[in-house]
């Protein structure tokens, strides 16, 4: 395989597959290169019969640059040999892949499809480790803790296969404008729930590593359902320990593949929920940025806007059943504070105060319970505030009752109205 | 040049018949299908190499329909000229 035939091989074989003394094999080997080369220093084509036809082309002079000096050359036009092989001969050298032919393929076929039906194909195949090498690349787009955090994973469940493919679906992570609220609205039952949730469970202990570089302003609580899905996770394992160690055959191997692409998926969604609700908190972060410096130009701020909270909301029907239940406690109980907030305003007017921490999106948060309700602060106060990106710290701004536009976080319709709002002052300022 | 010419004209230089040199050209033709069907080179000193080599498969679009297709892998039996026989081509 791969060898090398020199030519005194070359005469050995010849001459056993003639039976002719090994003399008149090399003689003639010898003459029929010469010859044929000959031929074609005169400018005439061969063609050798079982063999294939050695064809004179023409190149044309082409320009070209030296790579040491960088000079620039002129390659001249010359003469190559090309070689085409006799069909008898080329079917003979590509029988091991004779059986194949070309397909048409679907139009709606994408590139990514097909690299998963061939994974899929490579993984139905060989037993276990091939697998994990297609595990890898995502996750190298993933920040360094979530890497981290893999790498302990694929450590713990040493036994467990991993899925083909890991698709990560940040759709089935939690509601993330949700989670915020829960932080701030009632950090100290999530946090004895999570101390529970410690005890418990040793590994869930390892993950708040990870998840404290997420955030600098508050203790991150790992989303509800996080605890909900570990443990069943521990008993996964536990199951499937047995299995894989009587190992008798495909059964076994299927069953235990279930639930390592389980384990992956459920540690998928918790770390999933983590990055978005850094990335959440980062936006967050270059919202009130923006609308608190001078410097960055108007654009900047609803792009940003619209990038986090559509992606927020889509996530919201695709979470997992028993995740909704979890959420619709925490909007309820985080809605109260502003209704109680929002009851006496409509009597007298609520003030607030712009300051070098708190912008328009924030005090909107604070009062309405999304940031983008800021358009409406600013509504109000267009006779103090010209920019609403520059406002002096220290301004004192009415804060109106949300009755009067009609502020309702939970509903989608308020939301959108208050998006177009922000686009059309945008729009405005241009 | 065809391959009758040929066999002639070796068979002229290393005085022997012309249903001799063919046999041998045949030997020569099984011998080279043998070794590259192994993937092996053959190597020639002073004319070249001829050598098979694996080609993936790859998508292609058809200019004409714009329809996709999968080209399957194969084994092309492929022709190297030496220095020499280029600087002879020249």
């Amino acid at each position: 395989m791969n060898s090398k035939v020199t030519f005194p091989e070359l005469v050995d074989a010849v001459a056993a597959a003639t039976e002719s003394p090994k003399r008149v094999s090399e003689l003639f080997l010898k003459e029929l290169f010469t010859a044929i080369m000959d031929a074609l220093r005169n400018g005439e084509s061969v063609r050798v019969r079982g063999l294939g036809l050695f064809k004179l082309t023409n190149v044309e002079a082409r320009k070209s640059v030296n790579v040491n000096t960088g000079e620039e050359m002129e390659i001249p036009s010359h003469r190559k040999v090309t070689f085409l092989p006799e069909k008898g001969l080329a079917d003979a050298i590509n029988a091991p892949f004779a059986g194949f032919d070309t397909v048409v393929l679907d139009d709606s076929l994408t590139e990514e499809e097909l690299q998963r039906l061939v994974s899929e194909e490579e993984a139905a195949t060989p037993r276990q480790q091939p697998e994990q090498p297609a595990a890898v690349p995502p996750t190298e787009e993933e920040l360094p803790p979530v890497e981290e955090a893999l790498q302990r994973e694929e450590e713990e469940p040493a036994e467990a296969p991993k899925p083909p493919v890991i698709e990560i679906k940040p759709e089935d992570t939690p509601e993330l404008a949700d989670e915020k609220e829960e932080e701030e609205t009632q950090p100290e039952a999530e946090h004895e729930d999570y101390d529970d949730m410690k005890e418990n469970d040793s590994r869930e202990d390892e993950r708040t590593v990870v998840w404290q570089p997420a955030s600098d302003q508050q203790e991150v609580i790992p989303p509800a359902d996080g605890g909900d899905y570990n443990i069943p996770e521990d008993d996964e394992d536990e199951e499937y320990v047995p299995d894989h160690k009587e190992s008798k055959g495909n059964d076994g191997f299927m069953r235990g593949f279930i639930w390592g692409a389980v384990t992956m998926f459920v540690f998928y969604l918790i770390v999933g929920g983590g990055y978005f609700t850094y990335q959440h908190i980062e936006n967050q972060k270059i919202i009130d940025t923006a609308r608190g410096t001078d410097s960055i130009d108007a654009e900047e701020t609803p792009e940003e806007a619209m990038e986090a909270q559509p992606a927020a909301e889509a996530e919201q029907p695709a979470a997992e059943n028993a995740k909704p239940a979890a959420e619709e406690a925490q909007p309820a109980a985080g809605e109260e504070k502003p209704a109680a907030e929002a009851a006496p305003k409509a009597k007298e007017p609520v003030y607030d105060e712009v300051t070098e921490r708190q912008f328009l999106s924030k005090i909107a948060t604070k009062h309405y319970g999304h940031p983008d309700f800021w358009v409406y602060i600013y509504e109000e106060n267009r006779d103090i505030i010209k920019n609403p990106n520059t406002i002096a710290p220290g301004t004192r701004v009415v804060v109106p009752p949300a009755e009067k536009y009609g502020i309702d976080k939970n509903s989608k319709e308020s939301l959108r109205a208050a998006r177009k709002k922000i686009e059309e002052i945008e729009k405005g300022k241009k | 040049m065809e391959s009758k010419e040929l066999i002639d004209l070796i068979a002229h230089r290393i005085e022997r018949s012309s249903s001799d040199t063919e046999k041998l050209l045949e030997g020569f033709v099984a011998t080279l299908r043998e070794r590259c069907s192994m993937l092996d080179s053959i190597a020639v000193p002073g004319f070249g190499t001829f050598e098979a080599k694996k080609k993936s498969e790859r998508v292609t679009v058809n200019p004409a329909t714009g329809k996709k297709m999968l080209v399957p892998p194969k084994i092309a039996l492929t022709f190297k000229a030496s220095a020499l026989l280029k600087s002879k081509l020249k």
